[in-house]
């Protein structure tokens, strides 16, 4: 009984360490687009969600965290000393061209003449994919000799159940799609 | 997931938040996306952009979010050389702008309903249909006017500022 009196009053003291120095810390919080907030908050019927978020989620958190107190140091130094890195969503990783998608095959040169952008007020580079030129000729790299280039639509079901509209190129390397680049993402649900 | 802040959208000479994020697509293009320090569970992206439409086009006329290093992205910092405005030819879609006053909130993405919806659709960039689609009518006089969020939560930078003073 005793050990487990001394592990939640462990579990106590990180959690107060924690609040004391988000306390402190509280003066350097960014100020991101607070003022979208204002007004919202005039229509009392919405109280109830900022008491949930104020109030209802940190005592959980804190119920949570006194009891797993070791989790939360893991995860802290965890996050000290190997900063995690910008994510990618997982549906971006397991989308592929598949055979079924291709359209017609075409050149390079083709590809580059019809997709240069231009503007009137000369807001883009006029060059083929404008500001994404540097992320096509990353594409453009990873062609072999023998490769060829088709275009490709393509209707998918993401991992989240999503349905989505994909277009773009695909180097097709002995028959197969490989390596893609996206010009249009459409998900079927949207507006 | 809490409600998301909206993208500014400046569309006939008014001030508006959308529900749609064509930065979004920029990056899963191959468009280099910096290392946005999200700190607030109303927005996971870790930005907030400001768009126009100008003669027909959209464009990116401002950029704000906090970076990992502790600097501040703009607009020249996304697009070098265009620091005012970047024409948005990457995106194909169409824009939803919630307008007049909230039918239904839903604390969750950008699913709350108003009584209206802009809904612009582009073709790389450039407008080729514009709708405006009703959803209801308020009957509550206090009902808020315009895109707007409930809660977030604001987590602490103190620790990041600190590595990169």
């Amino acid at each position: 009984m005793s050990y487990l009196l001394g592990y939640l009053a462990i579990g106590v003291v990180v959690c107060a360490v924690i609040v004391i120095a988000h306390h402190l810390t509280k003066e350097q919080e960014p100020q991101i687009e607070t003022e979208s907030l204002t007004g919202f908050w005039k229509n009392p019927a919405d109280w109830w969600l900022g008491f949930l978020e104020s109030v209802v989620v940190p005592i959980l958190a804190t119920a949570l965290a006194i009891v797993a107190w070791p989790l939360l140091i893991y995860w802290k130094l965890k996050e000290r000393f190997f900063p995690r890195k910008v994510a990618t969503s997982s549906e971006e990783k397991s989308f592929s061209v598949e055979r079924s998608d291709l359209l017609v095959q075409i050149t390079i040169e083709e590809v580059e003449r019809q997709e240069i952008v231009h503007d009137p007020h000369g807001a883009v580079p006029d060059l083929p994919f404008g500001h994404l030129n540097a992320a096509w000729r990353k594409f453009k790299d990873a062609l072999l000799p023998g490769d060829e280039v088709w275009t490709f639509a393509a209707d998918w079901t993401s991992e989240w159940g999503r349905r989505e509209h994909r277009e773009g190129y695909a180097i097709v390397r002995s028959g197969e799609p490989g390596p893609f680049f996206c010009t249009a993402w459409r998900f079927a649900d949207a507006a | 997931m809490t409600a998301q802040i909206g993208e500014i959208i400046y569309y006939k000479d008014r001030e508006h938040r959308m529900c749609s994020e064509p930065l979004g697509d920029y990056f899963a293009f191959g468009g280099e996306r910096p290392a946005f320090e999200s700190n607030c569970t109303a927005l996971w992206r870790g930005y907030v952009g400001t768009w126009e439409i100008l003669d027909g086009r959209l464009y990116l006329v401002g950029l704000r979010g906090p970076l990992e290093d502790g600097t501040e992205a703009t607009l020249a910092s996304l697009f070098p050389g265009y620091p005012d405005r970047a024409f948005a030819h990457w995106f194909s879609d169409t824009l939803r702008i919630p307008d007049g006053k909230l039918l239904d909130y839903v604390h969750m993405g950008y699913g709350s309903t108003y009584e209206r919806d802009i809904l612009i659709r582009l073709e790389k960039g450039v407008v080729t249909a514009t709708e405006v689609r009703t959803n209801g009518q308020s009957d509550d006089p206090d009902a808020s006017e315009g895109y707007g969020i409930g809660a977030m939560t604001v987590f602490s930078t103190r620790d990041k500022d600190r590595e990169t003073r």
